[in-house]
């Protein structure tokens, strides 16, 4: 066995060696016993350092990058020398090699991604009349030994029979990378950007450029997810998915046009002007992605706060925009660290994309975002806010905590949502976060209830789905709304406290790492456990299994109220000769009362129920919510008057709130309020319209 | 000064004929009720003893009106569809009301008689409806060539090959004025091409309609500035309106209401005096240029 701790990347700082490759090569070792101790000795010796070092990094840090990329504005391509460094993160052989070309889902209307996206809509006719397609062309690969890689690699399609999709790469290693073990892969390649593809492209001098570059793809050990034996984890590029990659350093320069701003991930270490050009050069660390963006029309802000490098890119005309930016981008860092822990990386760019780069808007990318507006918005209409809250909380979940989009985007884009939701609430108003304008009002959380229950078929799919399988234009709605509900809902039974302390303990187990969706329901069951004990049974995966993997509605319902008056005690009780006779007591009325309730949907949660006696007496009682019917009786001197299923809206997946209360009498002033109301609005629509009379 | 004169006369006129303003409005009154009543018994029925809707009263809850629309969307379809046609059936009446009213005011010395009032009704209808027919058209072309100029000047080809939203606002401001003054002119022809009708009674449409034109762009200051006082009124009292509404809702849904219903009787009031002091101002102009 050829152990190669030496074999380090050019550009990467020599670094101790983590522990976690350390123990890959112990477990490999069984096979030669008479080295064991030898070497085991030296492992541990090389892995103390790390160990107590204060500088270790927080990833594995499995794929860094070095590039060289020169942008032409005039051909509308890329030019990339790219070193790449891999490190065997298994206990296995790796023999090849898988990179994702995203770029080739836009190079015909044949992609598995155009297919999807079913025509492409407006984009696709925009890049047919303009010859906007995209393609991704490697032209040279070799590895650290000298052996040419070019004419090896082939395309595949891991995830359909799509001969004509190339957007995964394969490439057969001559020499298998061991485990732990690293390889030095280097690359010449030309992309030609798409005229505003998705997410990424081009339009008139602004430049998106995200998923730009051949990008490996993620090996995961046997364990991993869904993992049962080491596997490349590389999709093709699908209509609904975003993406999955691993840890790295990168460093990459920049060249462009002199006179263009460039924004990107990471740090800008410097920059260097060479006769029409400008060369800019960043480093991001511990991240599983790098995106920039270019144009000469930008215009900066920039602030400190709290120790982190903000840096707002405008176009001019949404200079005005910056105080509503900074207001959320303060209060979205604000939230995130007390609840999560401090933003991980040292700065964040956020990108106000011009109307005709609206292609990249709502996106985020290792600490640099994009958001939407337009110039004329009102105060009111709180996108952009939503848009940065939302895409700051995916530094946390999505490129922290780097699940796999592509099969588990609840995790992220869920979670992300939920929060997002959390934070616009706090800070603009429960009911008034989203739009407050004209008289309408809406929450953000309200939103998300209302879009979820507004699909025509909310049953057409459960949450744990893979994304690129969402059938009838679901995905979003699904994977954004119902986790949101879903988690609204478990904040609901055990507490707002509870609920983000599960998200804490998440975050702080599997940043920088990829967790699964048994590894957040793991978090979420020792949280609860820990706190509350069997309170809601051994685990919690009676929920989730409801929740995530179901596709059953939650629908609750007061069927009735009766208040019977109680027949006055007669007949025979002690002695067989002794007849009781009825005896009415006149100063008091005794009644029986029974509130029926009603479970309408099959999910089935644990609620309260208050109960409202005519007297102004009320009785919260507990209801495990699994009878299809329950009843409540009292016997006393005083009706119930109403009843309230939930009365806190706990159970946010409940699809109707209308019928969780019944009140014994109608409400008839409110009726009447109602009525009147329309009916003034009649008379200025029927008097408007007489004009034309 | 004629303008002014005849905005005060408008005002008398109006007052003079107290009794067709309070059927106007009790017209109003009724096809609004007709349209309003169902819904009592559909939200009895269908939220009236629910928790939810009592909270909704206090507000704008956008929750319970999401759910009511989706749970009962259906049944509250139906109540808007027929009042939608109330609405239709209100627009035909303000048609056979309108020969009336112009009737009456023809003769604007004389005291108010009911029977001039229903024969005018009944003897201008089929001449205002087609008049009614032939300005929505033209407002329809009005709307649609500024629309067009709008839609060439913001946005050019397609909105995702637009530089900015700058130009979408741009041309927003320049068009948006323009076609509200043509929209007014449109109106404004309307009122004098009614009027024109009823003074000189004949039955085909087409020459009224040319005279009333040209009527108006010969005394274009007078007509112009009447039209503007008649706008700034009811401007102001939509003003007064909004701005009252705010004080009045502590006085419950009875306060409101009553409150709505005085808004009502003022904006029917303004369209008489608007038709009034038209009618008073036409007849000021000599008889060579209605013709």
């Amino acid at each position: 066995m050829r152990l190669r701790f030496a074999c380090r990347p050019r550009s990467i700082p020599l670094q101790p060696i983590h522990p976690y490759f350390c123990y890959l090569y112990l477990l490999k070792l069984h096979e030669t016993m008479y080295l064991r101790p030898f070497i085991a000795s030296i492992i541990i010796l090389l892995a103390l350092p790390r160990v107590f070092s204060q500088n270790q990094p927080p990833s594995l840090r499995t794929a860094s990058y070095d590039m060289q990329v020169r942008l032409d504005t005039a051909q509308k391509k890329v030019f990339g020398n790219e070193i790449l460094y891999w490190k065997n993160p298994s206990a296995d052989t790796v023999r090849e090699l898988q990179f994702h070309l995203y770029y080739n889902a836009f190079k015909n209307t044949e992609s598995t991604f155009v297919k999807e996206q079913g025509g492409f809509g407006l984009f696709l006719e925009a890049m047919k009349e303009h010859c906007g397609w995209s393609w991704m062309d490697i032209q040279s690969m070799r590895d650290e030994y000298g052996n040419d890689l070019t004419q090896q690699m082939h395309f595949i399609h891991p995830d359909d029979d799509n001969a004509e999709d190339q957007t995964v790469l394969r490439v057969p290693l001559p020499r298998p990378v061991l485990p732990g073990a690293s390889i030095r892969v280097e690359l010449e390649w030309v992309a030609k950007l798409p005229r505003s593809g998705m997410r990424t492209g081009y339009k008139r001098e602004y430049y998106f450029m995200a998923q730009w570059f051949p990008k490996v793809g993620v090996y995961e050990p046997a364990g991993t997810r869904f993992a049962e034996k080491g596997q490349w984890n590389c999709h093709q590029y699908h209509a609904n998915v975003e993406y999955y990659s691993d840890f790295g350093l990168y460093n990459v320069a920049i060249t462009v046009p002199k006179g263009f701003v460039v924004g990107a991930s990471g740090t800008l270490m410097g920059t260097k002007e060479a006769g029409d050009t400008q060369t800019w050069t960043y480093q991001a660390e511990d991240v599983i992605d790098f995106t920039w963006t270019a144009s000469p029309h930008f215009v900066e802000v920039k602030e400190e706060y709290k120790g982190i490098q903000l840096r707002l890119l405008f176009y001019p005309y949404h200079l005005h925009l910056a105080p509503r930016y900074l207001t959320v981008i303060h209060d979205a860092i604000d939230f995130c660290a007390e609840h999560f822990g401090p933003y991980p990386y040292p700065g964040l760019t956020i990108v106000d994309p011009p109307l005709h780069g609206t292609f990249s808007s709502a996106m985020e990318y290792p600490s640099i975002i994009t958001t939407a507006a337009v110039c004329v918005l009102p105060q009111g209409v709180k996108t952009p806010e939503i848009l940065i809250a939302h895409e700051f909380v995916h530094q946390y979940f999505g490129q922290v905590v780097a699940t796999n989009e592509q099969e588990e985007a609840w995790l992220d884009e869920g979670i992300t949502n939920y929060y997002e939701a959390r934070i616009m609430d706090e800070y603009y108003g429960s009911q008034t976060s989203t739009i407050d304008f004209l008289g309408f009002k809406m929450g953000n959380m309200n939103s998300n209830r209302a879009d979820f229950f507004g699909l025509s078929d909310p049953q057409v799919s459960e949450i744990a789905r893979t994304s690129w399988q969402f059938k009838e234009a679901s995905y979003h709605t699904i994977t954004y709304s119902k986790t949101t509900l879903l988690l609204r809902t478990l904040e609901g039974m055990v507490g707002t406290e509870t609920l983000d302390e599960i998200m804490r303990t998440y975050y702080e187990r599997w940043k920088f790492r990829h967790p699964g969706g048994k590894d957040f329901i793991a978090v979420a069951n020792e949280v609860v456990f820990q706190k509350f004990g069997p309170l809601f049974g051994e685990n919690l995966d009676w929920f989730f299994e409801q929740g995530l993997y179901g596709t059953g509605m939650c629908d609750y319902a007061v069927a009735a109220i009766a208040n019977t008056p109680k027949p006055d005690r007669a007949g025979i009780f002690k002695g067989l000769d002794h007849c009781v006779q009825p005896v009415t007591d006149t100063t008091e009325e005794a009644y029986h009362s029974v509130v029926t309730l009603h479970r309408l949907g099959e999910l089935r949660f644990p609620l309260e129920v208050r109960i409202q006696f005519e007297d102004g007496k009320t009785i919260t009682e507990q209801w495990d919510g699994k009878a299809r019917s329950k009843e409540f009786s009292y016997e006393g001197t005083t009706k119930v008057v109403s009843a309230e299923i939930d009365p806190e809206q706990k159970i946010y997946l409940d699809k109707n709130f209308l019928n969780n209360s019944l009140n014994l009498e109608p409400e008839r002033a409110g009726v009447r309020q109602r009525v009147f109301q329309f009916m003034l609005w009649m008379q200025q629509i029927m008097q408007s319209i007489s004009v034309f009379a | 000064m004629k303008a002014f004169t005849a905005y005060l006369m408008g005002y008398k006129t109006a007052l003079r004929n107290g009794r067709m303003w309070m059927a106007l409005y009790l017209f109003n009154v009724l096809f609004a009720f007709l349209s309003a009543f169902p819904l009592s018994g559909f939200l009895s029925k269908t939220v009236g003893q629910s928790l939810a809707f009592t909270r909704s009263l206090q507000g704008f809850d956008y929750t319970f009106l999401r759910d009511f629309l989706r749970e009962y969307g259906q049944g509250f379809g139906q109540i808007m569809d027929q009042a939608l046609v109330y609405a239709v059936l209100y627009l035909l009446l303000s048609v056979l009301l309108i020969g009336g009213v112009l009737a009456v005011f023809r003769r604007w010395a004389e005291p108010f008689r009911w029977a001039a009032f229903w024969q005018g009704c009944t003897h201008f209808f089929w001449r205002m409806l087609r008049l009614s027919i032939y300005f929505l058209l033209l407002h329809g072309a009005v709307l649609a060539l500024f629309g067009f100029v709008f839609f060439k000047m913001g946005i050019g080809s397609s909105l995702l090959e637009l530089d900015t939203e700058e130009s979408i606002i741009r041309a927003g401001r320049i068009i948006l004025p323009l076609y509200l003054l043509a929209a007014v002119l449109v109106f404004m022809l309307h009122d004098y091409a009614k009027i024109h009708v009823v003074q000189v009674d004949q039955r085909w449409l087409f020459r009224p309609i040319w005279q009333a034109i040209r009527l108006v762009f010969r005394n274009f200051g007078k007509v112009a500035l009447l039209y503007l006082l008649n706008v700034a009124s009811f401007l102001l009292l939509t003003g007064l309106y909004w701005w009252l509404s705010g004080l009045v809702k502590g006085g419950g849904i009875g306060g409101i209401f009553l409150f709505g219903q005085a808004f009502v009787i003022g904006r029917i009031g303004l369209k008489l005096v608007n038709l009034g002091s038209a009618t008073w101002l036409y007849q000021q102009f000599p008889v060579d240029s209605k013709t």
